[in-house]
């Protein structure tokens, strides 16, 4: 989620700031961009989905986190929700992920367009991500973009009788786990 | 490139209005769009590509259609690409204003529209059935993606470097992407999100 840009930092400045702000931000290119509060639909789709892949991923070696990745020395990002396999790579005293191996994001109409588009490009450049998920909390759609050697395969699901392979984790997400108890508005 | 709404009308009201105005239109969710003007590097790119694709089509049964010309995505949607390939007998309705069958669909972006064209663009473009590859190039750095038509989804391609070559499968011939920015010169720091440096 993002709103829009408020002001110019250097990395060291961005990250001295998140340690002290209550709201947090991410940072694109010296520019700081504020996470929107995010809807009663949004908290249940990331809670369901966190709910989900604990369970698939009792047994393996994988975590579900809510953290900040370094996409790159100049641009950090917060998904709704990151995945890892093996061990673990942080930076600056574990406040940053660097080896996602799946990334999610639960999307607004004003972040849509940007989730699906620059910041699927931006995740482009983490090499360790797999595969991206762009979730909908407005109607049941999911896109999943996922990585291999000759780009990026786009998939979009949006039957609640599907299911959404994530192979790289082994396992795969029910879009009806994913959309439980979810109440559209029309 | 768009601009704000104007008013809910039918694909032949559309027709009407766009032919009677003088500024050019897409119609979306079944209101009229109005396309903002370019800039120069958006036009000499849309020639750059338009030249290069007529020198390798020469001798094919492909033509290519250049910027304005309508293309029917589903019956909510006519969308204008800055330069279509068609191959065969073009297919058209309402008097060859609209055009259904491009193979080819060529989209030179900006900053402001380039997330619109990536996605809600491509969402149109997948509605239509003869359409196996959609070229997204950005006019302010060297950034062409190219979406191709797969079985259950797009694939997604992405090249950044000047001698990179950008494999048109469905036309049986590339482009490169120095041949799309022949003579484009880039204004620094114009883009906003860029991966670039990572």
């Amino acid at each position: 989620m993002l709103a829009e840009r408020v002001r110019q930092m250097s990395v060291e400045e961005y990250l001295a700031y998140e340690e002290s702000s209550e709201e947090w931000h991410e940072y694109i290119d010296g520019e700081l961009y504020p996470m929107t509060g995010g809807t009663v639909n949004h908290f249940r789709i990331i809670k369901k989905i966190m709910f989900a892949l604990e369970t698939s991923l009792a047994e393996a070696d994988c975590e579900v986190l809510a953290m900040r990745v370094k996409v790159s020395d100049a641009q950090f990002l917060i998904p709704d929700l990151s995945v890892v396999c093996g061990d673990l790579q942080t930076e600056d005293n574990d406040r940053l992920l660097l080896n996602p191996a799946l990334v999610i994001e639960v999307t607004s109409p004003s972040s849509i367009d940007f989730d699906r588009g620059s910041k699927r490009e931006l995740y482009d450049a983490v090499a360790s991500v797999q595969a991206y998920l762009v979730v909908d909390q407005h109607r049941a759609q999911v896109e999943l973009y996922s990585r291999s050697e000759s780009g990026w395969h786009l998939q979009t699901y949006s039957d609640l009788e599907a299911s959404v392979p994530l192979e790289a984790l082994n396992c795969s997400l029910h879009m009806r786990e994913i959309y439980r108890d979810i109440q559209f508005e029309t | 490139m768009l601009a704000e709404r104007v008013r809910q009308m039918s694909v032949e009201e559309f027709l009407d209005f766009a032919e009677s105005s003088e500024d050019r239109y897409e119609y979306i969710d079944g209101e009229p769009r109005q396309m903002t003007g370019g800039k120069l590097n958006h036009f000499t790119i849309i020639a750059n590509i338009t030249g290069r694709l007529l020198t390798l089509l020469t001798d094919t049964h492909c033509r290519v259609v250049g910027s304005g010309m309508l293309v029917k995505a589903g019956e909510d949607h006519l969308v204008a690409p800055d330069v279509s390939v068609v191959c065969g007998e073009p297919q058209t309705e309402a008097d060859t204003r609209l055009l259904l069958n491009p193979i080819l669909v060529v989209e030179v972006t900006s900053p402001s529209s380039i997330d619109y064209d990536r996605v809600s663009k491509r969402d149109y473009y997948w509605g239509v059935a003869s359409v196996q590859a959609y070229l997204l190039i950005d006019q302010h750095r060297a950034l062409v993606e190219l979406y191709t038509r797969g079985e259950t989804g797009w694939r997604i391609q992405r090249f950044t470097e000047l001698d990179d070559e950008i494999p048109l499968g469905a036309l049986d011939c590339s482009l490169h992407l120095r041949d799309i920015y022949h003579r484009i010169e880039f204004e620094e720091g114009a883009s906003p999100a860029s991966a670039e440096g990572a």
